[in-house]
């Protein structure tokens, strides 16, 4: 029997409206921590030998020696790596034995780009949030046109957004009618 | 300084007719330039109307707007920046504007004032059907509708700001300006396509020279301010709670133009500066609402701001403002001089006074005082109080929300000087240094009060809605004498103007009939929307397919590709079935996939049922307590059946949940109740039991599942499964569990589940395979003749077996009805249990769930009937119960059914009437076990 | 509306889901020889005042949070946010002590 390959998202879409770039984009893998109930200081512990940085506080992405991590929930963590290995959130259960447990994400998300220097134009139609007062590196969950959306800031031209992999289709069309409206139909 | 560039022509049609304005004009300018005086007849007499002000407080120039076959009513001329190729018309005329002939209802006005309908069309009844309504219904409204869907797009957008400024005219510039200078984040907003306000209207000076150039100039500063947003023909029109409010921007009046329309946008502001200036009233008199009557600062600013000089223009005023008005006569009411009467009925001809004097003239000015546009200040329950001094309403500053300030004409400041004076503390207020006072004009009103001038004839006071000061003094005569009375009995300011002109009016006229003050009568109370905002602008992008998300399988490319009909299950886009070529219709498909999966092997996508990892220490232990079962004693490497109840006692959900560790679970429920289940869960887990260990995640979308089903499911499965994984029955039993890898390593889960009631399995693979893994299974089925299946032929198996489905699970259900009462644990307490005790919900003639099959085999049965025992009376007091789910079985070759009877447990065998008077359909039906295939469950065990 | 959330600072109330009053957090004691009576108040009588309500709301497009949000039904104004399970902890915490003290 063959090996299966697999499928991206949204079939590695790329599109330019002038200066500005929307694309997929994928890092790696993604991974939800949740932080054993009065483990809270050994979690912090394994997560800082494990990734290098403190656990991130809520709102603001943590840049990791091979990734980003932020804080998804109460007690929750979301870790992007970079790197194919889909067996990563058995490794990181072993790493983390009874301070968190690891459950595997990357495929309940699609993942998506936007550059250049009309993005506030554009997200301003989009995301309710706040988003051109933001520091570098805000990242939260929130919603658009009726989905889910994780957005992060990575400076004043650049965004990543995540979005439930079922409806990242009706996301995509929704995100790029948007910035038709905003800059015209694309070159 | 007149703001029309005469150098840049624009041609337009009006009632078929073309004409030609210019870049700046509004298309009522451009009528008036051109000299038309009729745009419209009025809503119940139909009389001439023509333009009586400049902006949205206009009441008679409403016309459609035409582009493409698609017609946009109701537009106010004064509103439509006029562009190249505009086709307007006017409205409300059978004929054309000029030789109505509905205005016969003008002689029959005797019999058409205020309430007329609940006096009349009562005799014959039978007339009011066939006749009365009819006409009524043709005569209703004002514009047309073309019946095309909107060719127009719309969007949504969301600010953020330090201060949204409301209003462009003076009191907002200096306000933006002074808070733009000290860097916070400052919205403008004003509903014209120019900013300035009442200062482009007036022959203002500020700092010695014109106020046009002051505006200018102030616009200018504020576009190179980069925290400074400008937001020209943008309407805030509503203010909600905690500092949100909601704005209209207009982009263009173009119909298909490309691009969104317009842009509704959700403002969210730390405060608001409402700097929305006012609005002039006129007074009434006996036909006062002649072409030609208009308000006087309206033509002040056809002449300033449109260089249309109105000449022959006579003017009414109670006032010091009026007087700026250029005029042949003067009359002033403070010098007891008024209008009694106007001829002129395409346009004013006479004007005659109470001296008994008669003037000719062909426009009428009209100043009765000016309304600060306080309508904002009531969205959040603020009420308005009345100034003896200016003769109007003004903001309670009480009442006012803490994060919203009035300034200027708003706040009853008038003047030019009054608004700076104002602009600047509020600017001190909200963190910014006050501006050097320029100087500007600062003359009183000195207004004193003049409503209407009594008589026999008709003296308007809502020109919309053809509202007369006799129509009140009727809905007062009558009985309705309190003002929310009147609105309603006379319709006075409820037309698509809210009484912007006619409100104060009114009430004066109330007052005096009641004897009562203005302060006594009170005023009805303003709600959004401020200014009218189309529907599709609510819907912005979300409409047809856009209407909801749509959510995808993992296998929904393949399903395409190989005749999936497919079917919305909430967002989820899920294959019905597969048609294939030669299939008449949907049966042949459903009976071949169902006939196929129990004779050999089907795969159906299963991804949308939910999936919930459930880990921690204490998993177990807080799923004892959301199941009506026990969990903690499942072995790792085993599924369980869970039932949920929710604390009623009802049933919620159900599913099967799988233990992979011992601390970590995988969860099931179904399709539709995914997310409810997940808030539920979370709500268990936070806000009764805090300190368990235990994490809820959805994995819903993470794993593609799929079910195999069949006699050679195994077979199949062993073709992709990898060899060191063994599932023969001896060492995956039903209902195992276990991680494995298929393909050649590529990550796998496998379930030994069954809800077709066959030898069943559930393989599931990270998404980002799925698509891979499902043709992989159809191809190395081919040697079974393996199938797809589709959620018909799922639905038509588990009815054979007797599952029970969202049909069944309808929040009406308990566990005992469901036959699952003895499946409640007794030894612990979860949600739900205490309820579920109430002896409503128990005891023996509650309803069970049974299944039913047509006594001759032929029948059809139909979903929804209800169970009549033989020989009782079809009625609802006999009622039995009902039929939940129906199917045609190709497997027993009948239909059959599932439902719930009164004591049906104990009735198996007994022949009873399955009664649907809706489809007409009574049949005859057997009481059976629900499980009509395999109900032994043989064939799952295998 | 705008509910600030205790930690992800002010949100649109569009992100959220509302249940209904606070005193859902006492659920009744099973056990208990009253306990049907119990748990028919608990589930189905309601104060409704016209005023101070404490209520619950979870963050569905946000962090999935539980909270208690004190908010007037008449004037709108919300005064304070907590996690419920920070609230249902406390009360825990009072009714251990309760109990030890008795």
């Amino acid at each position: 029997m063959s090996k299966l390959t697999p499928t991206l998202s949204l079939g590695g879409y790329t599109r330019e409206w002038d200066t500005l770039v929307l694309k997929e984009y994928y890092v790696g893998e993604m991974i939800s921590l949740a932080v054993s109930h009065g483990n809270t200081d050994a979690f912090s512990e394994t997560f800082e030998t494990t990734f290098g940085k403190a656990p991130p506080k809520a709102s603001k992405l943590v840049t990791l020696k091979d990734g980003f991590a932020m804080l998804s929930g109460a007690d929750q963590y979301l870790i992007l790596l970079n790197g194919e290995n889909i067996n990563v959130d058995q490794e990181l259960t072993k790493l983390f034995s009874d301070t968190a447990y690891a459950t595997l994400q990357t495929d309940g998300w699609a993942s998506l780009k936007l550059t250049g220097p009309q993005v506030y134009d554009v997200l301003e139609r989009f995301i309710a949030l706040d988003l051109r007062n933001a520091s570098t590196h805000y990242a939260a969950r929130t919603m658009a046109h009726h989905m889910a959306v994780i957005v992060m800031k990575f400076s004043e031209t650049e965004f990543q957004l995540l979005t439930p992999r079922s409806s990242a289709l009706s996301f995509l069309e929704a995100l790029s009618h948007t910035i038709d409206n905003v800059m015209g139909s694309p070159s | 300084m007149i703001l029309v560039d005469l150098n840049k022509p624009l041609n337009f049609v009006f009632d078929g007719k073309l004409y030609q304005g210019f870049e700046g004009d509004t298309l009522a300018s451009a009528l008036l330039r051109a000299g038309v005086k009729v745009v419209g007849r009025s809503f119940k007499y139909h009389r001439p109307r023509g333009i009586m002000g400049a902006a949205h407080e206009e009441t008679n120039a409403l016309v459609e707007i035409h582009n493409d076959g698609v017609c946009e009513p109701n537009r106010r001329a004064t509103t439509i920046k006029l562009f190249e190729g505009l086709t307007a018309k006017s409205q409300n005329h059978l004929g054309s504007v000029n030789f109505d002939m509905l205005a016969i209802n003008d002689i029959l006005h005797p019999f058409l004032a205020a309430g007329f309908y609940y006096k009349t069309f009562m005799w014959p009844k039978a007339f009011w059907e066939k006749l009365y309504e009819p006409i009524i219904r043709r005569a209703a409204g004002l514009g047309s509708l073309s019946h095309k869907a909107d060719p127009d797009t719309y969007d949504k957008g969301f600010l953020h700001c330090d201060i949204l400024v409301i209003g462009g005219g003076p009191a907002g510039l200096l306000t933006a300006l002074n808070l733009g200078r000290a860097g916070k984040r400052v919205i403008l907003a004003d509903e014209d396509f120019v900013m300035g306000g009442r200062l482009l209207s007036e022959t203002y000076e500020i700092n010695s020279a014109s106020s046009v150039n002051w505006a200018a100039q102030t616009v200018a500063e504020l576009k190179t301010l980069p925290n400074v947003r400008l937001m020209p023909r943008t309407s805030i029109y509503g203010v909600y709670d905690h500092g949100v409010y909601g704005g209209l921007e207009t982009k263009t009046d173009k119909i298909s133009e490309r691009g969104p329309r317009q842009i509704l946008w959700r403002v969210y502001a730390k405060h608001a500066v409402l700097a929305a200036g006012a609005t002039e009233r006129p007074i009434a008199f006996a036909n006062n609402d002649r072409p030609g009557v208009m308000l006087a600062s309206a033509i002040r600013t056809y002449k300033n701001r449109f260089g249309i000089d109105l000449q022959n223009t006579a003017l009414l005023t109670n006032n010091d403002n009026g007087l700026m008005t250029n005029a042949e006569h003067i009359i002033d009411t403070r010098n007891n001089q008024y209008i009694v009467d106007v001829t002129g009925r395409k346009g004013v001809r006479t004007v005659k006074l109470n001296n008994g004097e008669t003037l000719k003239a062909k426009h009428i000015a009209v100043s009765g005082g000016w309304n600060p546009n306080v309508h904002l200040t009531c969205h959040k329950r603020g009420r308005p109080i009345w100034n003896e001094a200016l003769a109007c309403f003004m903001p309670d500053t009480h009442t006012l929300p803490q994060d919203l300030s009035v300034i200027g004409a708003a706040n009853g400041a008038f003047s030019t000087y009054g608004a700076f004076i104002e602009a600047n503390a509020v600017s001190v207020k909200l963190g910014a240094k006050a501006a050097h006072l320029p100087i500007a004009e600062d003359a009183p009103i000195n207004i004193t009060p003049f409503w209407h001038v009594k008589g026999r004839k008709r003296a308007w006071v809502d020109f919309q809605n053809d509202v007369t000061a006799k129509d009140i003094i009727l809905a007062h005569q009558e009985g309705f004498s309190s003002v929310e009375h009147v609105k309603r009995y006379t319709t006075l300011g409820m037309a698509t103007d809210q009484g912007k002109t006619s409100n104060v009016v009114g009430l004066a006229v109330l007052a005096e009939a009641t004897e009562q003050t203005i302060p006594q009568t009170g005023t009805t109370i303003f709600r959004p929307p401020y200014t009218p905002v189309p529907i599709g602008a609510f819907a912005g992008a979300h409409t047809g397919q856009h209407f909801h998300p749509t959510r995808l399988t993992p296998s929904h490319k393949y399903a395409s590709e190989t005749g999936a009909v497919f079917v919305e299950t909430g967002n989820w886009k899920r294959a019905q079935w597969f048609a294939r070529a030669g299939e008449k219709g949907w049966r042949d498909s459903v009976d071949r996939e169902v006939l196929m999966t129990r004779s050999s092997v089907g795969i159906c996508d299963v991804t949308t049922l939910g999936k919930i990892d459930v880990q921690g220490r204490d998993a177990g232990k807080f799923l004892n307590k959301v199941y009506v079962n026990t969990f903690s004693t499942l072995k790792v490497g085993k599924c369980r059946y869970g039932l949920m109840l929710r604390e009623d006692g009802i049933a919620m959900d159900d599913g099967t949940t799988a233990r992979l560790s011992d601390t970590h679970f995988v969860l099931t429920t179904t399709t539709a109740k995914a997310g409810p289940v997940f808030r539920h869960l979370e709500y268990v887990r936070q806000c009764l039991y805090p300190n368990m260990d235990v994490h809820l995640i959805s994995t819903t979308d993470q794993w593609a599942q799929f079910s195999v089903a069949g006699p050679n499911a195994r077979k199949l499965l062993q073709k992709v499964v990898d060899s060191e994984f063994d599932i023969t029955n001896e060492a995956f039993p039903y209902m195992a569990c276990t991680e494995m890898t298929v393909c050649n390593g590529t990550r796998a889960r496998l379930f030994r589940l069954s809800f077709s009631g066959e030898l069943a399995f559930e393989i599931s693979v990270p998404a980002r395979y799925g698509d891979a893994l499902v043709r992989e299974l159809m191809a190395q089925g081919e040697e079974f003749d393996a199938i797809m299946y589709g959620t018909e032929a799922l639905g038509v198996m588990r009815i054979e077996k007797g599952h029970a489905a969202g049909n069944e699970l309808n929040g009406t259900t308990t566990a005992a009805a469901l036959g699952l009462g003895g499946f409640v644990s007794k030894k612990k307490d979860c949600i739900g249990k205490v309820l579920s005790t109430r002896e409503a919900l128990t005891g023996e003639n509650t309803l069970r769930m049974v299944g039913v099959i047509p006594v001759n085999q032929g029948d059809a049965l139909t979903n929804g009937a209800h169970f009549i025992s033989q020989g009782d009376a079809e009625t609802a007091p006999n009622d039995q119960g009902y039929m939940s789910s129906v199917a045609w079985s190709p497997t027993l070759k009948s239909y059959i059914g599932l439902g719930f009877l009164k004591n049906g447990k104990a009735r198996e065998g007994e022949v009873i009437k399955a009664v649907d008077f809706v489809r007409s359909n009574h049949v005859d039906v057997k009481v059976v076990s629900a499980h009509f295939v395999d109900p032994k469950g043989e064939r799952l065990r295998v | 509306m705008i509910i600030n959330h205790p930690t992800l600072g002010p949100r649109d109330s569009a992100e959220f889901t509302y249940l209904g009053d606070a005193a859902l957090l006492r659920r009744p004691n099973p056990k208990s020889e009253t306990a049907l009576d119990d748990f028919y108040s608990y589930q189905y009588l309601r104060d409704n005042p016209a005023g101070e309500h404490r209520e619950l709301w979870y963050h569905e497009q946000g962090d999935r949070s539980w909270l208690v949000v004190t908010r007037n039904t008449v004037t709108h104004d919300i005064t304070k946010v907590e996690f419920a399970r920070d609230v249902k902890q406390a009360m825990i915490e009072k009714a251990i002590i309760k109990r030890a003290k008795s």
